[in-house]
């Protein structure tokens, strides 16, 4: 090797290194100070499709396009947005909804009752295939569309300019807070001329989603970020910050690391918060808030197949959550992230005070099994799907805590996928699951009616008829005993063993004020709905 | 007399390999007049190809080197000038041809490119003149339609083309002296015999000194004047051809010409080998390599290293006993 | 070589109809769906919304004509619409390529300079300490997965030293610049590019090693000619050859790490797009990304051998 090549290599490698490290060697510094403000939130892969078919792409969603009203961030009601206020003439049977004047589109054309149609129409419309059809099931003539047999909702009407009529079939006091809140509005002048069933193929999507929101669309890089920017004429006022970018990631590793990093500001929560090993290292970081224990409204229980007899008895399944100290799992194996939970509500409002705590014990736990003849020699299938250490280690401590007192379980890991399956022909005899509440108690009826197929054949008269009770009323201080009597019975029969609630950590930086105080103020976090998060008060330190 | 074109003064040269050391080269000397040819023939591994790249300063180190003596060319000391101007002499002043030209070559080069490169180097033409050159030279080597094959790659000859291109790409600076370091080895023993030819006839024709190594005795008798003879890495016997042949003063040098299947003669006799296994060079050069293997070996032979000893002029032997060699040989050989 | 080329062009056609087959065949096998992957069983009514969407992207038919129809597009020039964002894949693809091949590019680059580099240092002195240390590192280089050396780099430089981003293309809201761009490019492209420089400085030192030792090289010497020369054109010529081998076989495994590093660097590319359709069991954008990768495996694999001949005068093709 020459002395010449020698030199050539190392004055080429020098001068590359020199001209990479004379570039502004902060990555955080991305905005120059004063110059302009923006707020750089995570997003997820896979949720961009749009509010008609994605059920994780609500935190876009909500900044810019909205629906009539959206859930307070307090979990308490909703916020009036595109609707102005509504009533009901009939208890609740008929909705009228006068809208809110003056609100333009972002490409200026003014927003009326035929948007609020066309967009009522387009969930429901059975070529559209949106996923959140059925939360307009309560709507008269919802079958019949779905069916065929009519090409619109008849229960949807524009009564004028700014009026829309909606008749249900049945009364329903909650239905603007608790179904029509998963609707957002669209643009008929820009989407009612494309054929249904391509209507998510269209541009609208990925180019110019046109909304009335705080933030307009201005770019979205495939893979990389969508870019908002301020609507200045926004009816609630100008918002503070300049800008809004979505950067998207696929996993939550790389998020944690942008957000140590100062590359983004605030984290999604759908399909994961801060996972439990790194709360300690992001809580070192000091630019950044931590918020650990952000209930996420996600019950974690064991779940019993009624179809086998030896898990009838009521006192079997109460030994089970006798056996296991549910203390000790949260603090050791789940490093303090989650709250014990006796019942499926998470809202303490529809919690019985009176509801047995379960505290481990397991001398009780083996008299309950002597009483009710468990033989110790069976074996129980045992199904679960959360792949992550901390789960696997949880599903073992349980394992362990059950044989104890003589209930031996096998576990079986199964991918997702695997599960659908496993639930359809319910070849399993317990399970360890988690399943979202959802924002009102009422939507547990979905698993625990009699006849639900999430119910596993289990099924409680009295329950049933409680979730009635419940809808019937408006007034959360009248709906509450129904609840808490519920949450009572499912207490005392454990058709769920009841563990605990998870948590999903969060952490957001210190740059921004205000997501970090809207998140905590959440009563738990809201899943798969647009929420009123006051994103136009959130401002750039 | 005029100085000799190549004067060998105790050339040293060993190798370190493994904490041990091969002594390749013991105190070689020997010279060379302009226009002469001489051979240096021996087994493998008798030191002769060392010699030569020593001369040439090819020996790389590791795990190589030259460690004593003076190697005389026109004038100067070439181990003692710098690389530099080594390079100057390589493939200009000397020139080497080498035994096996398929490997010998650059398979992936043009044979044009492999003659041009050393012609602009020392003699600073013009790639097209160069190539004008390169082409005369391959037709001065009886190479057929030079101009048309001077592009051409090495797999598109035959061996002796091969060899041939070698020896016109070895004499296109018109060298003083040309090494021929085992040029007919690998090749066919019709080609050999042309090869042979070839150098001899260019020999006398540029006028140039040749050195041929060879381990055949019998093939370069008729091409050279004279011969050294080398084993265990010592010049045993150093003799005008005749004058070897006659009267050889080594047993080492006998035994060769012993070996030498004859075609007259006792033809039915059977070939007569040398006894032993070759000299292990880690040895200390300090006894007379040949004597394990020494029919007519003294103990003397075993204890120390005879000298070179001058028996007529430009007759050379390192041999105890070689004065009486004639009488003892004959001896032995009607027992 | 005309007709080699053709030859090799016409074979490709059913490699590419079997690759196809075979991965469409093993994709469809995978348990779920995209419509399951999309809707979750909670909601109500969900098995009519499920069947109704599955209906709408043909999910319902028969495996062979599912893989008809694609074909069928195919020939068309349109490569189907994604399950999961409704774009053309085409576009899909477009937009993502570019960071890939950037990505890719790089990383080889930086893989034979520094890797040829080493290893003809390491051969030329061997034995040397620095021959020792570079066939550490290169045995190091080769045992480190891609994944571990990408967390690694990122923890150092971006999380520690806090220099360079943890992840994406550029800056996002920010208009394109190619310092930032390149300032993003660094730690995957290293990431990338390392374990390969391994390989091929591996390679490198073995083949010098071998040609150093021929017979033309000492006549190249003997010749007189200097040492960078004989270097070069005598040795490198010579010994650089089976390394182009190497690298044009190196390209699939290039395609496979980009897949990874860009996971872990959120490198908006086809890798990580790749990825995100396998999750999201997107069809039409998986089978895409397979017949691009393995169009342009085909194609350097003949490139590759094109220049096999070109620089090695021995090797014809008939």
């Amino acid at each position: 090797m020459s002395s010449r090549r020698k030199s050539i290599f190392a004055m080429t490698g020098t001068a590359i290194l020199a001209t990479l490290l004379s570039m502004p060697i902060t990555s955080s510094a991305q905005t120059a100070p004063g110059a302009e403000s923006t707020i750089r939130q995570a997003f997820r892969t896979g949720c961009m499709a749009g509010p008609l078919w994605t059920t994780c792409g609500r935190r876009l969603d909500e900044t810019v396009l909205q629906g009539l009203a959206h859930v307070n961030w307090t979990g308490n009601g909703v916020k009036a947005l595109l609707a102005e206020s509504w009533s009901s003439p009939d208890k609740g049977k008929t909705w009228i909804f006068k809208l809110r004047n003056g609100v333009k589109w972002h490409d200026g054309k003014p927003f009326t009752a035929d948007d609020v149609v066309f967009s009522f129409n387009t969930y429901v419309d059975p070529a559209v295939a949106s996923i959140y059809a059925p939360k307009l099931v309560d709507v008269k003539g919802y079958q019949d569309f779905r069916d065929g047999k009519a090409t619109s909702l008849a229960g949807v009407t524009k009564v004028d300019a700014s009026t829309v009529k909606i008749e249900l079939v049945d009364v329903r006091p909650l239905w603007v807070e608790l179904q029509q809140i998963s609707i957002s509005m669209l643009p008929k002048h820009l989407l009612g001329s494309i054929k249904p069933s391509e209507l998510q193929q269209s541009p609208y999507w990925t180019q110019a989603r046109v909304g009335t929101g705080p933030f307009k669309w201005t770019k979205y890089v495939p893979d990389q970020f969508i870019e908002l920017a301020r609507n200045d004429d926004y009816f609630l006022g100008k918002p503070k910050a300049e800008r809004m970018i979505y950067r998207i990631f696929a996993d939550i590793p790389s998020i944690m690391n942008a957000l140590s990093t100062g590359e983004i500001d605030v984290m999604s929560y759908e399909g994961g918060g801060v996972p439990v090993s790194d709360i300690e290292r992001m809580q070192k970081v000091p630019t950044l808030t931590v918020l650990p224990n952000l209930d996420a409204g996600l019950p974690t229980y064991l779940q019993f197949n009624f179809n086998h007899t030896h898990l009838k008895d009521a006192r079997i399944r109460q030994a089970m959550v006798y056996a296991i100290d549910r203390d000790k799992i949260i603090a050791s194996v789940k490093k303090g992230t989650g709250k014990i939970s006796n019942t499926m509500f998470p809202a303490a409002w529809a919690q019985s005070p009176s509801l047995n705590p379960y505290k481990y014990d397991p001398a009780k736990a083996k008299q309950l099994l002597k009483d009710a003849g468990w033989d110790a020699s069976r074996k129980v299938d045992f199904i679960y799907y959360y792949a992550d250490q901390v789960n696997k280690d949880t599903v073992t401590a349980i394992q362990a805590y059950l044989a104890a007192v003589g209930v031996n379980i096998v576990p079986r890991l199964l991918n997702p996928a695997e599960i659908q399956v496993a639930y359809k022909d319910g070849t399993f005899e317990m399970g360890y699951f988690a399943n979202g509440q959802g924002l009102d108690p009422s939507l547990g009826a979905l698993t625990t009616t009699c006849g639900a197929q999430l119910a596993f054949t289990w099924c409680n008269k009295r329950v049933d008829e409680l979730y009635n009770a419940g809808l019937s009323e408006s007034a959360r201080e009248k709906r509450a005993p129904s609840y808490q009597e519920i949450s009572k019975i499912l207490n005392e029969e454990m058709f769920r063993g009841w563990l605990w609630y998870e948590v999903r950590p969060m952490a957001f930086s210190k740059r921004v004020v205000g997501p970090a105080e809207h998140y905590s103020q959440m009563p738990n976090l809201i899943f798969d709905l647009p929420v009123y998060n006051e994103v136009e008060k959130w401002e750039v330190k | 007399m005029t100085s000799p074109l190549l004067n060998v003064q105790n050339l040293v040269t060993r190798f370190y390999s493994d904490g041990a050391v091969i002594h390749a080269v013991n105190d070689v000397s020997f010279s060379l007049n302009a226009g002469e040819s001489m051979a240096i023939v021996g087994e493998s591994g008798s030191g002769k190809s060392v010699t030569v790249m020593s001369i040439m300063r090819l020996i790389r180190h590791p795990p190589g080197r030259i460690e004593g003596g003076k190697v005389f060319f026109e004038g100067q000391d070439l181990l003692a000038i710098s690389e530099d101007e080594m390079r100057k002499i390589r493939g200009n002043r000397i020139a080497m041809i080498f035994q096996d030209p398929m490997t010998s070559l650059n398979p992936v080069l043009s044979i044009g490119l492999q003659m041009t490169e050393s012609i602009q180097l020392h003699l600073g033409l013009s790639l097209k003149e160069a190539r004008e050159k390169a082409i005369k030279m391959l037709s001065l080597v009886g190479l057929p339609k030079p101009q048309e094959r001077i592009d051409d790659f090495p797999f598109q000859f035959s061996g002796g083309q091969r060899q041939r291109v070698m020896i016109a790409m070895a004499l296109s600076c018109n060298p003083t002296l040309l090494i021929a370091d085992e040029p007919t080895t690998a090749l066919d023993v019709t080609v050999q015999a042309q090869i042979i030819e070839l150098i001899q006839g260019l020999q006398q024709k540029l006028g140039m000194a040749v050195i041929w190594i060879s381990h055949n005795l019998a093939m370069v008798a008729g091409v050279v004047n004279k011969v050294a003879v080398m084993y265990g890495g010592h010049l045993v016997e150093q003799a005008p051809v005749d004058a070897l042949y006659e009267q050889p003063r080594h047993p080492y040098t006998l035994g060769l010409l012993n070996a030498i299947p004859k075609l007259e003669g006792r033809a039915q006799g059977r070939l007569v080998a040398i006894d032993g296994m070759p000299p292990d060079l880690r040895r200390e050069p300090d006894t007379c390599p040949f004597a394990p293997r020494c029919i007519y070996a003294l103990d003397k032979c075993r204890e120390a290293l005879p000298p070179l000893t001058q028996s007529a002029p430009g007759q050379l032997s390192r041999c105890w006993r070689s004065d009486e060699l004639d009488q003892i040989a004959n001896k032995v050989e009607l027992s | 070589m005309f007709n080699y080329i053709l030859r090799r062009l016409l074979v490709s056609i059913p490699i590419l109809i079997g690759i196809t087959v075979i991965v469409f065949f093993i994709a469809s096998q995978m348990p779920g769906d995209a419509v399951l992957a999309m809707i979750s069983t909670d909601t109500p009514q969900a098995e009519d919304l499920v069947k109704l969407r599955r209906g709408q992207l043909g999910l319902d038919l028969p495996i062979y004509e599912q893989y008809g129809r694609w074909v069928g597009q195919l020939l068309h020039g349109n490569l189907g619409f994604s399950f999961q964002s409704g774009e053309s894949v085409i576009s899909v693809i477009a937009a993502r390529l570019p960071a890939t091949l950037e990505l890719m590019g790089v990383a080889l680059i930086i893989a034979i300079i520094l890797g040829v580099f080493l290893g003809v240092v390491s051969a030329l002195k061997q034995y040397s300490w620095l021959d020792y240390s570079f066939t550490f590192f290169g045995f190091a280089g080769i045992s480190i997965p891609d994944f571990f050396l990408g967390m690694v780099l990122v923890y150092v430089f971006s999380i520690e030293l806090g220099l360079l981003p943890s992840s994406g293309i550029s800056t996002a809201g920010n208009a394109f610049s190619l310092s930032d761009n390149l300032r993003h490019l660094i730690l995957p492209a290293f990431a990338l590019g390392l374990a390969r420089t391994a390989s091929f400085m591996r390679y490198t030192r073995a083949s010098v090693l071998e040609v150093m030792n021929n017979d033309y090289v000492r006549t190249a010497r003997a010749k007189g000619l200097g040492e960078r020369l004989v270097t070069t054109r005598h040795i490198l010529r010579n010994a650089l050859i089976p390394v182009v081998t190497v690298i044009g076989i190196t390209l699939p495994t290039l395609f496979g790490g980009a897949v990874i590093i860009e996971v872990i660097f959120q490198w908006a590319g086809i890798g990580l797009m790749f990825i995100n359709a396998v999750t999201g069991r997107d069809s039409p954008v998986i089978m895409g990304y397979v017949l691009l990768s393995a169009v342009i495996v085909l194609a350097s694999n003949l490139i590759t051998d094109i220049m096999y001949s070109v620089l090695d005068p021995r090797i014809r093709y008939d």
